[in-house]
């Protein structure tokens, strides 16, 4: 049974590292690591595991974990300085980039972009650049669908604007 | 741009870190980290209404042993003032809404905001359910003592302390309530530094969600 558990947990790791990677590399801003941030969202979904029932689908309950505990921290972190004991068990490897020196300028440039976003608009954003329909992304904030299409009609012109004038 | 190609650039911006996990290590990381958090909430816990607990027979004791009737009324509504310490501490807890990060983004501020107004709440407060009914006993206390001969009490240790002198009094409560006044410093320290700075981040998201500023 615990040996099921660990196994179901891998698998759902192993299919949301990435997502999960992404949103704490979004949210982390010095002293805060993504690493620290990716080790905390991990914790909370281990620990919360066992009473996942499936009411809502996998990617929803991670998204709404890893946003959660990514904005926790960042408000907290900013009043302590809270250290993050790191576990040997969750490595961080770089790996040679296939990313182009153009794409990694690109890329630079829509996290500086996302940061200027004030914080509702980060955490929208964030969910719909992970392509994610609005209706799931209504689910995970909290609001309503149509809601958050009208504030994507402004936040994508405010994002393209902005990731124009960088690039350009 | 594209918005696709925005979608591509955010989708590989990590893939420069290769990300491994060592389950069967993991799994126990984790498990340690759960249990000696809830330890140390369960240990917090238990020393604060433990210690609460204690205080109360062992002033009964007191209450019973001192000849002194003011400082018998002093210690006796000291223990008046333990019991409403526990009250309010168990009344807080209770209050206190479960952490739930699996609720929306929405539900998980409001959930946070209510906690940490319950947490000034009760720091703003201190004065009534911990200050006021412990300084008020210890003065009393204080002051009550007198002469143990009088009463035909006589024993080495007693005999060194007492009678007090007025003076020495006078000292004794000062001392205190500088201590007492240091808890109520630091408890509206702890609010304007760490809990009203945070109710105003959280009341700045919940503003941007429903207002768009």
């Amino acid at each position: 049974m615990k040996n099921r558990l660990g196994e179901d947990f891998k698998d759902i790791l192993e299919d949301n590292k990435h997502k999960i990677y992404r949103i704490c590399r979004s949210y982390a801003k010095p002293p805060l690591e993504p690493e620290d941030l990716f080790q905390e969202v991990v914790y909370e979904v281990w620990k919360s595991f066992s009473a996942f029932k499936g009411k809502s689908s996998v990617s929803t309950w991670i998204y709404r974990i890893a946003l959660n505990v990514c904005n926790r921290s960042r408000m907290q972190m900013q009043r302590k300085n809270i250290k993050t004991v790191r576990f040997e068990s969750i490595q961080f490897e770089s790996v040679e980039n296939s990313f182009n020196k153009k794409q990694q300028e690109k890329s630079e440039a829509l996290h500086d972009c996302i940061s200027s976003l004030n914080k509702s608009d980060q955490s929208i954003v964030i969910l719909y650049l992970e392509d994610l329909p609005y209706k799931e992304i209504a689910t995970i904030i909290g609001l309503t669908e149509n809601y958050v299409a009208v504030k994507m009609k402004r936040i994508r012109k405010q994002l393209f604007d902005c990731i124009m004038t960088k690039i350009n | 741009m594209l918005e696709q190609e925005l979608k591509e650039i955010w989708k590989g911006s990590n893939e420069a870190e290769k990300i491994k996990f060592d389950l069967s290590r993991l799994i126990i990381d984790l498990n340690n980290k759960i249990n000696k958090l809830e330890g140390a909430i369960r240990s917090r816990d238990r020393k604060a209404v433990f210690t609460a607990f204690l205080m109360i027979p062992v002033f009964g004791f007191l209450a019973y042993l001192t000849p002194f009737p003011l400082t018998k009324t002093g210690i006796i509504l000291a223990i008046f003032g333990y019991f409403i310490y526990i009250y309010r501490i168990r009344g807080h807890r209770k209050q206190k809404l479960p952490i739930c990060l699996t609720n929306s983004f929405r539900d998980q501020l409001e959930d946070w905001k209510t906690n940490i107004l319950l947490e000034v709440r009760l720091s703003n407060t201190v004065l009534y359910w911990f200050l006021i009914p412990s300084i008020i006993p210890f003065i009393i206390s204080i002051l009550g003592l007198g002469d143990p001969q009088e009463y035909g009490i006589s024993n080495a240790f007693v005999n060194q302390v007492l009678p007090m002198s007025l003076g020495f009094k006078f000292a004794n409560i000062i001392f205190a309530i500088i201590i007492f006044l240091s808890i109520y410093w630091a408890n509206k320290r702890v609010i304007a530094k760490v809990y009203k700075p945070l109710i105003e981040d959280i009341e700045k998201v919940q503003s941007q969600f429903e207002h768009g500023v």
